[in-house]
């Protein structure tokens, strides 16, 4: 908000004169146009085709594309396909399981960490690798850890005198385990952003509830979570987003398994593009998911967020 | 409404307490922030912690509140030792110099906020917040955040935040200070009136000496982290025990003008190259015996007579500028080089350049050793009837 703010006086402190060649009297366009142009480029013409697409049957026949319009079809099959809901209910539940458990231990990590005297800056940057790996490489990594046979895990539960756990094949276990990689790899990232947003508080505030009489979990309530809200409606709102497109590590841990259990979205998607090469219906499945996400994300930024827009103090 | 209307039924009643600073001591780090303070506060008293910034107020504040740790001493309220009681425990109330409202509640929620961490019912903490609101005149504010609301209603949510409980110290840090010079004059007297009907001990903090003096019982005026004097403010006015006190109170401050002593025809001289005054009989015993060979001579502004005839017994000077401020003149002269500012009624005004002789009653003189800027002993001046 602050910058739109500053955008606007510096509009009001030099006004452009009518005179000024056409390049300064454009200049803020001049300025954006690399910009639009990229964003037609790479956002604009893609969708535009997914779209021309989605509305065609499309498929490679001797390596040539052939491609007629069938209006709607594909997107009534999408929308009688019991992969696809099955596989819409697994991504809404991923979505909002991940997000809450990485933004509740984030905060608590980031709580944590902000009440230390000393060794934030070690923390910190020992948080800051799961961020910096391939998501690849993680799902590798884990996979193996994951191994019945040889894997960390089952050789700690035996080392107890536990049985064996089928991780990644066991229906009842296989999506938490799913979950807790990308739990491990992402919470580090939403601790980052609420640490920042909590360091950044003013002081002021605790030192009157401090003295009012506030109680730490009171002061918390009161002073800590309404402060940082904006803050954590921006992480819920990325997080949402960023988990919903869950990809990598279902491909390389389980390829959706056990059965079609943990297709996701973009996984179905996959799965009908790769080996068919269904151009038409992937189209219209891609356009789908991508709309339903810009609506989620509208929705949101207009109903939640909207306190929160408006030009700070 | 009186006092004892604002007690708190169900929750903890706060009676006000004293308060003791027992050679307390605050460093950071190299800093050395408040040295060895010891003060002792009664209970209903209105102290004022008076001195240019940096000398060491908030941070006794602060101290006392539990924001800070103490680096040696004892703190006391009541009878309760409170260096490690965390502030919740301490009972008291303070009025921040930034208001420290809570940004994201209204109003009615920060004045509320004391009376829900007392877990008081819901029509009880409506109660007592309507009752406050009214007195702080507020009332018509509460559904407001406090972005919405200027800064003297600011400060009074502040107030009322800090009444809205019964707590044993009031403590107040510059609570004035940012509102514009009118506002403040208005709410200086509110304040007065406000701990006079509540008769909670109140520590107040200003660098103004005026705000001091008009609302203290008491002032202790603190310097570089030491406290210079504590009393009522006419005591620390007319018997300043040092050079930075005499200087800090009043507007304009106390000419100082530093002069050798020299004993001739059997009494003293206070000499300059231009000045020869026969020091008055009642104070040339004090600086015999302490045996000084120069002295700095104190007057107040509003102490000095001029005249354009020459006078003996008077110090004679070269006016070097005149300020009219319309009730009053501002005469600022030069002694030997040194400055002297005179304050007097409105009416002829000597002009630039001049030559004048300064003259006043030796009750009004104020007499300090120039190396260690301590009054010399025994040199108070009479009681006078009127402050000016
Ligand atoms: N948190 C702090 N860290 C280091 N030095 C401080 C801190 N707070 C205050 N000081 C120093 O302590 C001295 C007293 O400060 P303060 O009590 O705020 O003065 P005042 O309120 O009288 O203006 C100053 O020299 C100030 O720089
Ligand atoms: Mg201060």
């Amino acid at each position: 908000m602050a910058i739109r703010i500053r955008a606007q006086e510096a509009a009001r402190v030099r006004p452009v004169s009518a005179r000024a060649p056409w390049w300064e009297r454009n200049l803020a366009w001049l300025l954006v146009a690399p910009a639009i142009a990229m964003f037609a480029l790479f956002a604009i013409y893609p969708t535009a085709s997914a779209l021309l697409f989605s509305l065609s049957r499309a498929r490679l026949i001797r390596g040539s594309l052939e491609r007629t319009y069938i209006g709607l079809d594909n997107f009534r099959r999408a929308f009688e396909d019991p992969l696809v809901r099955q596989s819409a209910a697994f991504t809404i539940k991923w979505s909002l399981s991940v997000t809450a458990m990485e933004v509740l231990l984030g905060l608590l990590i980031a709580l944590l960490v902000s009440q230390l005297a000393r060794g934030r800056g070690l923390i910190t940057s020992l948080l800051i690798i799961p961020i910096i790996m391939p998501p690849v490489s993680v799902a590798v990594a884990w996979r193996f850890m994951y191994d019945p046979a040889f894997g960390i895990f089952n050789y700690l539960l035996n080392l107890v005198g536990l049985g064996d756990v089928y991780w990644l094949s066991d229906p009842d276990v296989a999506t938490y385990a799913l979950m807790a990689v990308d739990v491990w790899q992402t919470t580090p990232f939403v601790f980052l952003l609420l640490y920042a947003g909590l360091i950044s508080l003013p002081r002021d505030p605790y030192e009157a509830a401090a003295i009012d009489g506030a109680s730490p979990w009171f002061t918390f309530r009161t002073v800590t979570l309404p402060l940082l809200k904006p803050v954590l409606l921006v992480v819920i709102l990325l997080r949402v987003i960023d988990s919903a497109r869950i990809f990598d590590k279902i491909l390389v841990m389980t390829r959706g398994g056990p059965g079609s259990q943990n297709y996701s979205m973009t996984y179905t998607i996959y799965q009908e593009f790769i080996p068919k090469f269904d151009f038409g219906y992937t189209a219209a499945l891609s356009f789908l998911f991508q709309l339903s996400l810009v609506i989620v994300a509208t929705i949101y930024v207009r109903r939640v967020m909207a306190d929160y827009s408006a030009p700070a103090e | 409404m009186t006092a004892t209307a604002l007690t708190l039924t169900g929750a903890r009643t706060g009676q006000s307490a004293p308060v003791s600073f027992e050679q307390v001591t605050k460093k950071y780090g190299n800093v050395l922030a408040v040295d060895n303070l010891t003060l002792s506060v009664e209970n209903g008293e209105l102290m004022v912690l008076l001195g240019p910034s940096g000398c060491g107020k908030t941070t006794s504040l602060r101290m006392l509140a539990g924001l800070e740790k103490i680096t040696s001493g004892v703190i006391r309220i009541g009878d309760v030792v409170v260096n490690d009681l965390p502030p919740r425990s301490r009972n008291i109330a303070m009025v921040f110099q930034s208001y420290a409202l809570y940004s994201h509640l209204t109003v009615f929620e920060n004045l509320a906020y004391p009376l829900r961490v007392r877990k008081l019912k819901k029509d009880e903490i409506k109660r007592r917040v309507q009752e406050v609101a009214e007195r702080v005149q507020i009332a018509d504010l509460l559904d407001r955040k406090p972005r919405e609301i200027s800064g003297g209603q600011r400060q009074r949510v502040a107030l009322g935040r800090a009444i809205i409980r019964e707590p044993s110290v009031f403590l107040m840090d510059e609570p004035l200070s940012n509102l514009d010079a009118k506002l403040r004059l208005h709410m200086r007297g509110e304040l007065k009136r406000f701990q006079r009907d509540l008769a909670t001990t109140t520590i107040y903090v200003t660098h103004d000496q005026a705000e001091a003096m008009t609302l203290a019982d008491r002032v202790a005026i603190m310097n570089k982290g030491v406290l210079q004097q504590v009393g009522p403010p006419r005591e620390v006015y007319r018997q300043p025990v040092n050079m930075f006190v005499a200087g800090f109170l009043g507007s304009p401050p106390m000419n100082f003008l530093t002069l050798d002593v020299q004993a001739e025809e059997g009494q003293l001289w206070l000499t300059g190259p231009n000045v020869r005054y026969p020091l008055p009989p009642e104070q040339a015993a004090a600086v015999r015996q302490a045996s000084l060979a120069r002295l700095a001579l104190g007057v107040r502004p509003e102490h000095i007579t001029l005249s354009h005839h020459p006078d003996e017994r008077a110090i004679p000077a070269e006016v070097y500028l005149v300020e009219d401020l319309g009730n009053e003149l501002l005469v600022d002269t030069r002694v030997d080089g040194q400055q002297a500012v005179i304050r007097i009624p409105a009416g002829p005004a000597p002009s630039i350049g001049d030559r004048i002789w300064l003259s006043f009653s030796p009750a009004d003189l104020h007499l300090f050793d120039p190396t260690t800027e301590a009054r010399l002993p025994s040199t108070s001046p009479a009681p006078r009837a009127t402050l000016s």
